[in-house]
């Protein structure tokens, strides 16, 4: 079974990664649009997700970027994702031009880039946009990769054009063109020409592989384009259906009475609290999309390809509808879905440009559980984060039923006092109720820190029988201590109630 | 045999005593002691087991060695590690260049010991041992053990402590005595005496620098029964965990007296096991049959010192009453049981099925199996971060507790592609809920619920998680569970034990 955003991101692997390849630049004429294509240098700063009140190291990092029209550079959310700083060059040009983001996609590894001095555009002639390129056809990737300081031109053919996995986020899938023109570290964020016109940036390439890069598609960009024109990102939106292309099996076909005629996927459970929860349940099966008819692999024929059928809703901006039939109990119907986030309360995506929350009570802090927590394990964190924030990751979309939950709270860190001498053993658990208050999000804390248990603050843990258990009056009168101590951002305690 | 004859004949000759061989040797306390080429033999194995995934084979037979010591003329103790798949066992004396056929008279996996006797053909005499029960920290011990040359060989180490550890061949933990500065590594039945020639306990396992050795007390317990003629009535297993009560704050929380210092704290008590019955989540664990247990969870023991109070438990045949002494709701409390133990057979998830072919049961090219820690094994290094987390949870959280009814945990293995599961031939290692209705709560409400009759065409089988209705025609499923059969090369369709 394969397909529906959730089970792509169930298969969980990080296979999308930086580029190591070095590029043998292919020398073509001087053209035009080489003028607009521009290296983009940042100064990075990733928060730190156990102590979200500190930061990481700086990193510096460069990448390609382009001139579009409306005075403005598009480029690769991953090349300025947790910016500190931005500067601009042009090829040929001495000056350097600081600059800012103006809209940032993660989900689909685009931004949109301001310079502060007018004079830069004076020059610079907007690239436009072509349709998407034939497989086979010809395109020529223009940007900044390593090994040399000049504008970089290699040429290829489209190899394949599929819905996959952007590796910025590790968790969203779009439509993305495979090309075996060299796409190396630098060249992100760089334009790929047709016929003078781009069709696709430049943005990952699959490690242990020969000449396979990705480029992001026009329809993504113009999807982008289109959702910051309100002034905001809002961003790709999902129906929160999971599917299973099971239908090849004819008793399946059967049993599920869907006439022998038709095509479809199996529905088998939408997501808690999204917009197809209520619409469409367990067995139903979707035999259209839209416009789109489905068929037993979950494809429908979209921009002349055999493409994943979440393909029409790709073609949604949040908030829009789409028209879905399906068959439930061999009665056909029809209904009309909201394209939303959409998503469980634990998501696969890597966050970035957000201040992560936390709470610190006398040393205890706690944070919500994402991703970006989870990867703080290191290199081999899938396996090596501990079995219930593991258990929750994968299986979070059948482990929570609560609809009123919004995160896990996770205790992410102990800061060392006497107070806490004894309790190191409950790090990295995923808390469950505190002083007998559910915890339901990371706000909770505070009601809940405010009460006590007979004199103590009684923390139980998901997947823990054991409680753990801390002087409530010891911990109210050292609170100010330890943060202090520990230069975490001073806020008193919630004043105790009954 | 004419070898043997032959042997004591000649040795009778020059003159030394030839009774000792054959009863034993005995020094002024009583106490049989070792005599290295009467008392001890050379051990083979060959071990045939079957194939997790594939549990109609067996994989492969191998041969195992390992080194056995006499307690009776035809009887010789060894660990139980190389028995757990033994197909045949034979056995090498000083005397005699022949293997002797052996078979197991009686194996305790939670003590790691097995009693083998000798085939009543043989005429050989072995030279009985008795082991000592003292301990004296620092005392220098000798390894001994007899080659497949039949040749004596020795390495050496100190007793350095006694503790409470992890037993290789269960999931208990057992009284072990560590020798530390050892010259060699031993680890398969080798025997350790003092100067004297009085044994101390028996090497298990070993590390470069220590050898872990069964206590003689513990190889006196196993005998005790073991040499009996009645069937082998094992030992009390813990039916309880518990967790360090050394922070303060929260023995003030239990309410404890300021100056009761002692006591563990009874994190989870299982479904079985000797306490079981009697305690609570929650409890204080003052004292076993009035042995004081302190923070640590540790008593003090006249010879051992700070001990494990599993060792108490332990030390109780089944079905033996012993006294457990506990701090509930603010009060002091007497309790009175029987020893009891928790099987591993009897775990939700088995820890082992030694000698047993594992269970399963295939239809429609369907294997379906009994989940247990050699299927989770399957994952290979570092199995608890790979294994899917589901399957997982059943083992770590529930096996001691399972929910009520629930016997074996059921999983849908694997497919054996076919026409009839076209479409769901990706599935696998997921958990069976229901089959035509009926909750499955171990292997044989599968078998049973497939024969149900009804008036559905197909056979219906749900999961847990957000898994597919797998639906299985019944139309000509014995023929086409015979082809698949054939086509797979399986000639036991199932195995389910009752």
């Amino acid at each position: 079974m394969k397909e529906s955003e959730m089970n792509a991101m169930r298969r969980m692997t990080a296979f999308l990664v930086g580029l190591s390849l070095f590029t043998v630049p292919v020398f073509s004429q001087q053209n035009t649009y080489e003028k607009s294509v521009v290296q983009i240098t940042i100064v990075q700063q990733d928060f730190d997700y156990v102590n979200p009140w500190k930061k990481t190291q700086m990193s510096r990092g460069s990448g390609s970027g382009f001139v579009i029209a409306g005075r403005r550079i598009l480029t690769n959310a991953h090349n300025v994702s947790n910016y500190r700083y931005i500067e601009v060059q042009k090829q040929n040009v001495a000056k350097r031009y600081p600059a800012r983001v103006e809209f940032v996609g993660h989900d689909c590894d685009l931004a949109v880039l301001t310079v502060y001095d007018p004079s830069f555009y004076e020059d610079m002639i907007p690239l436009e946009f072509g349709p998407l390129p034939a497989v086979n056809s010809t395109v020529q990737t223009c940007g900044f990769p390593l090994g040399g300081r000049t504008v970089s031109i290699t040429e290829g053919v489209v190899s394949r054009i599929e819905t996959g996995i952007y590796s910025h986020t590790q968790a969203d899938s779009h439509l993305l063109i495979q090309t075996d023109a060299a796409i190396n570290p630098g060249n992100s964020g760089g334009p790929v020409l047709q016929d003078g016109k781009v069709v696709g940036v430049a943005f990952q390439g699959l490690q242990m592989a020969e000449n396979i890069g990705f480029m992001i598609p026009t329809p993504v960009i113009e999807h982008f384009l289109k959702d910051i024109e309100d002034g905001k990102y809002d961003g790709f939106g999902s129906l929160g259906i999971l599917t299973f292309e099971g239908l090849h099996n004819p008793w399946l076909k059967q049993y599920l009475k869907v006439p022998d005629d038709r095509q479809g996927v199996v529905i088998l459970d939408t997501v808690l609290n999204s917009t197809a929860s209520g619409i469409l349940q367990k067995n139903d099966v979707l035999t259209k999309i839209g416009d789109f008819d489905i068929d037993n692999d979950g494809m429908i024929r979209i921009y002349g390809l055999m493409l994943d059928m979440s393909e029409a809703v790709e073609q949604k901006q949040i908030g829009e509808t789409i028209d879905v039939v399906f068959y439930r109990d061999g009665v056909e119907q029809k209904a009309t879905i909201k394209v939303d986030y959409n998503e469980p309360v634990l998501t696969f995506r890597r966050q970035f440009d957000v201040q992560p929350k936390y709470k610190c009570f006398a040393g205890l802090t706690f944070v919500s559980l994402n991703r970006n927590y989870l990867e703080s394990w290191g290199r081999n964190w899938i396996t090596d984060i501990p079995f219930y924030l593991r258990y929750l990751f994968y299986e979070v979309q059948n482990l929570n039923d609560d609809p009123l939950r919004k995160e896990y709270v996770v205790l992410s860190d102990i800061l060392p006092d006497e107070l806490t001498t004894y309790v190191g053993g409950f790090v990295h658990q995923p808390l469950e109720t505190v002083n007998g208050l559910p915890i339901k999000e990371l706000d909770d804390l505070d009601k809940a820190f405010a009460k006590d248990v007979n004199g103590f603050w009684v923390l139980r843990f998901l997947g823990n029988p054991t409680p753990m258990v801390i002087d409530a009056v010891k911990a109210r009168q050292k609170h100010l201590e330890i943060l202090e101590k520990y230069d975490v951002p001073v806020s008193p305690l919630p004043e105790p109630t009954l | 045999m004419k070898h043997v004859l032959f042997s004591l004949f000649s040795i009778g000759v020059i003159g030394l005593c030839v009774s000792c061989r054959q009863t034993a040797r005995i020094t002024e306390n009583g106490k049989q002691v070792l005599d290295a080429k009467d008392s001890l033999v050379f051990i083979q194995v060959s071990s045939s087991r079957y194939d997790v995934l594939q549990p109609w084979k067996r994989s492969a037979s191998q041969t195992e060695i390992c080194y056995g010591t006499a307690v009776g003329p035809s009887e010789v103790v060894t660990i139980a590690e190389p028995f757990t798949y033994a197909s045949v066992i034979q056995v090498k004396t000083s005397r005699s260049p022949e293997f002797i056929p052996a078979s197991i008279k009686a194996i305790d996996y939670d003590l790691d010991l097995c009693l083998l006797k000798l085939d009543e053909k043989s005429s050989i005499s072995l030279s009985p041992v008795t082991f000592g029960e003292s301990f004296q920290r620092g005392l220098e011990l000798k390894g001994q053990w007899l080659s497949s040359e039949a040749a004596v060989k020795n390495s050496r180490g100190f007793l350095d402590r006694a503790v409470v550890r992890n037993c290789p061949t269960s999931y208990q933990r057992i009284l072990t005595f560590v020798l530390s500065s050892t010259s060699r590594q031993t680890s398969r039945g080798e025997v350790f005496t003092d100067s004297s020639g009085t044994a101390y306990g028996i090497a298990f396992s070993s590390s470069e620098t220590e050898v872990a050795v069964i206590p003689g007390q513990m190889v006196n317990m196993f005998l005790k029964e073991a040499q009996k003629d009645t069937e082998y009535i094992g030992y009390g297993t813990p039916g309880f965990e518990t967790y360090d009560l050394t922070d303060p704050s929260v023995r003030r929380y239990l309410k404890m007296p300021e100056e009761m210092k002692e006591g563990c704290y009874v994190s989870f008590v299982y479904s079985k096991g000797t306490g079981s019955d009697i305690l609570k989540d929650g409890d204080v664990l003052l004292a076993i049959d009035g042995k004081t247990i302190d923070a640590f969870g540790k008593y003090k023991h006249a010879l051992y010192e700070d001990i494990s109070y599993e060792h108490l438990i332990t030390l109780h045949r089944v079905g033996e009453p012993l006294s457990f002494t506990v701090f509930r709701d603010g009060q002091k409390i007497e309790l009175q049981t029987k020893s009891t133990r928790f099987d591993s057979s009897e775990m939700l998830v088995p820890y082992q099925e030694y000698g047993k072919q594992p269970e399963y049961f295939i239809t429609g090219g369907y294997v379906f199996q009994k989940l247990t820690l050699d299927y989770l094994r399957l994952w290979g290094e570092n199995w608890q971060g790979k294994v899917p987390p589901h399957l997982l949870h059943y083992y770590r959280n529930l096996s001691m507790n399972p929910p009520a009814g629930r016997k074996e945990i059921v999983v849908l293995s694997y497919v054996l592609p076919a026409e009839i599961n076209l479409g769901y031939q990706n599935l696998g290692r997921i958990v069976v809920k229901t089959c035509n209705g009926v909750e499955i709560q171990e292997m044989s409400d599968l078998a049973r619920a497939l024969t149900v009759a009804s008036d559905s065409p197909f056979h219906v089988i749900e999961f847990e998680l957000d898994y597919p209705t797998l639906v299985i025609p019944k139309a000509n499923l014995e023929q086409i569970d015979q082809m698949i059969f054939q086509l797979y090369g399986i000639q036991k369709t199932s195995n389910i034990l009752p």
